[in-house]
């Protein structure tokens, strides 16, 4: 019994023994906090998934820092670059110090990694990422809104007095969009990078940095799919209201028969632009639009209504004069409110 | 009936063009005040901008003058220094200067002797001894022969740089002195980091390439107007921004708005003043005003909007009543005749 119990023990220590063996410590030779200098190239992005906050893409993560330890005498090793790719590459990187720096937000599906060690000293790991990354879309502007899609570069193992997270211009200039890259109702603009630092649970600060992928949605397509249908509902009482001669009861109808289109348009919105905010522009559009049919209703019991109206006003031609004025007025304040209410919304940023 | 609609087409075309007019008066007064806010916003960010990029390098220049400070107060350095020693004086200072260089942006530090000889280059140990920088270095001059602690901008051997002097003495007196010099990115970082400014260092490119002999020729795309950019947080994003004329003839603070395919962009120009006060070149800050401008675009499609509405239940009113009250009854009482 004594000696499973003594076997147990020495497998415990063992493991914890590997797993410390496992931890290669940050280069003692270097300045802290050791410059990590990061760059980030976007090979491409396959979907913007806005409705389930994702997207899909490929980039390549190029790490850069500087390890004395690391240098060698490029004239004995006929070369100043040493290069390790694939299995190699691999297998050297779990045999040097990295700085561990991880994508917080992406669901890897692929990685390839490669690292080139140079004379002086400095380590470049290369690890090319597929995968979907969740990310903040802010669709106050829809359809006009430009997104900065972040992909989170975070330190979880080294804090703000261990390594920092810097771009200098020669991670700048491998850092980008590719230049072919096109994407459907989206247009790739450019990078940004915003450096930060993140608290960690135990108190520590640790280096963040976030590339943001500027795109700008293609407006045409989602502005047709809706202001067309809109103006259709609201082509209805218009022309049952201003242009044709009728009674109320068959007025009243028309506009009740637009205010159901009116209420279907708005769940089709819902469903299909599910993502939006409350204060979207859609949301002002069926806004507008019921506004609309109230005053609709209004006018044909009031003024339409040549009972009542006859029975208001004891001048005889206020009531020609208000439809003939009503008639233009109306509809064009429609137009204009909708007009000003979209373009407020591009102009959000 | 032709009569009562020639009199309503008189009404409508006077009473909307009066209101168009009125509308219009107001929404542009309406614009101008709104442009006069948001010019204000803009001259005010990059007013503060220069100041910290001033301030910034008084900074800069106090920090290498208690760098200074530290290295020429040490009791080892002034021993070593007086009895010539240069070996213990590497010994002393290198390992200091290699971490300040590593992590608080000291590109230089250099011992000299009366009247601006160089006695120790600590950035390049094996070089320069003995070499009389009087030509260029006028700030060492004048610190070694007024016996004066200097702070300043000067271009070096090794390139520009933020600079403070100060002296070494013992109990015998004055030995030499000892200069820090400080790298200009960490400005240039402390400028973006903070207000999101990218920014640039221009310097005289003739005095660059008859001073700064250390330093490798530059890319020919760095010299812009006779300037040489020696250090940019983006060179890319502020290369299509530079003109000619934005570098040259900089004697005061600069700021200016530039359009570039449809973006706005302010640009604070800094002179950049050697210590004797001589314009060598200037820091250039960038920074888009794309939020300012879609600000003030909303602004004038509010104007314009509640302007046509004015005009539209304005006009409509009058016309209405003028129709009602005079037009029409005036046709009817026209109409048998």
């Amino acid at each position: 019994m004594s000696r499973h119990v003594l076997v147990f023990l020495m497998l415990i220590l063992l493991s914890s023994a590997a797993l410390h063996a496992d931890e290669i410590r940050i280069p003692e030779n270097t300045p802290r906090p050791l410059k990590i200098g990061v760059a980030v190239f976007v090979n491409n992005i396959t979907k913007v998934n806005d409705q389930a906050g994702t997207f899909e893409g490929s980039l390549d993560l190029q790490l850069r820092w500087k390890n004395v330890a690391r240098a060698f005498n490029a004239q004995e090793m006929g070369t100043n670059r040493l290069e390790f790719e694939h299995d190699a590459a691999v297998q050297k990187i779990a045999s040097i110090w990295t700085p561990a720096l991880t994508l917080a937000n992406a669901t890897i599906q692929s990685m390839d990694q490669g690292l080139f060690i140079y004379d002086d000293g400095t380590v470049v790991l290369i690890q090319r990422v597929k995968g979907v990354f969740d990310a903040n879309y802010r669709l106050g502007a829809f359809p006009f809104d430009t997104q900065n899609l972040a992909v989170h570069i975070v330190s979880e193992r080294y804090n703000t007095n261990q390594i920092t997270l810097v771009q200098e211009q020669r991670d700048l200039d491998n850092s980008g969009l590719r230049k072919d890259m096109s994407l459907l109702s989206w247009q790739p603009k450019r990078l940004k990078f915003v450096t930060s630092r993140t608290r960690g649970w135990n108190g520590q600060f640790f280096p963040e940095m976030q590339t943001q992928i500027v795109l700008v949605r293609v407006p045409t397509a989602h502005l047709l799919a809706t202001l067309m249908p809109f103006f259709l509902v609201m082509l209805i009482p218009t022309i049952a209201t201003f242009f044709i001669r009728m009674d109320v009861d068959k007025r009243l109808s028309y506009i009740s028969s637009s205010i159901l289109a009116l209420v279907a348009l708005s769940f089709t919105y819902s469903s299909r632009y599910a993502m939006l905010p409350p204060d979207s522009i859609t949301t002002q559009l069926i806004v507008i639009g019921s506004g609309y049919q109230i005053v609709m209703i209004l006018l044909s019991v009031t003024i339409f209504n040549p009972h009542n109206a006859n029975r208001w006003f004891s001048n005889k031609y206020i009531i020609p004069e208000l439809i003939s004025y009503l008639r233009w007025a109306i509809p064009l304040a429609l137009v204009g409110l909708v007009l000003t209410r979209v373009l407020l919304t591009s102009l959000i940023l | 009936m032709k009569t009562l609609l020639t009199k309503r087409l008189k009404v409508l075309l006077v009473v909307i063009s009066a209101t168009l007019l009125m509308a219009g008066i107001s929404a542009y007064s309406s614009i101008v005040s709104h442009q006069a806010v948001f010019e204000g916003c803009k001259q005010r960010e990059m007013s503060l901008v220069a100041t910290l990029i001033q301030a910034d390098l008084q900074e800069q220049m106090t920090k290498a003058a208690a760098r200074a400070s530290i290295a020429v107060n040490l009791p080892s350095v002034r021993e070593a220094f007086r009895a010539g020693n240069r070996e213990r004086m590497i010994d002393r200072v290198l390992p200091v200067y290699l971490i300040q260089r590593d992590r608080f942006g000291v590109v230089d530090a250099q011992f000299h002797i009366a009247p601006a000889t160089s006695y120790l280059r600590i950035y390049s140990p094996e070089e320069g001894h003995g070499e009389d920088q009087s030509g260029f270095r006028e700030m060492v001059v004048s610190a070694n022969k007024d016996h004066e602690p200097r702070k300043g901008v000067e271009i070096g051997r090794e390139g520009v740089s933020i600079r403070a002097i100060d002296l070494v003495k013992d109990a015998e007196g004055y030995i030499g002195s000892f200069e820090v010099g400080m790298n200009f990115m960490t400005v240039l970082d402390n400028i973006k980091k903070n207000t999101g400014f990218e920014a640039g260092v221009f310097v005289d490119n003739d005095m660059m390439s008859r001073i700064a002999t250390s330093l490798p020729k530059p890319d020919a795309e760095r010299i812009v107007a006779g300037f040489r950019n020696v250090g940019a947080t983006d060179w890319n994003i502020i290369k299509p921004l530079l003109a000619p004329e934005l570098l040259s003839s900089t004697t005061d603070i600069k700021m200016e708005l530039k359009t570039m395919a449809g973006i706005h962009y302010g640009i604070v120009i800094v002179p950049l003043l050697d210590y004797k006060g001589i314009n060598i070149g200037s820091i250039i800050a960038i920074q888009e005003f794309e939020a300012y401008q879609n600000q003030m675009n909303a602004a004038i499609v509010r104007a314009i909007a509640y302007s046509l509405l004015q005009a539209l239940v304005i006009a409509g009113t009058v016309i209405v009543m003028i129709n009602v009250l005079f037009v029409r009854p005036a046709a009817a009482t026209e109409l048998p005749k």
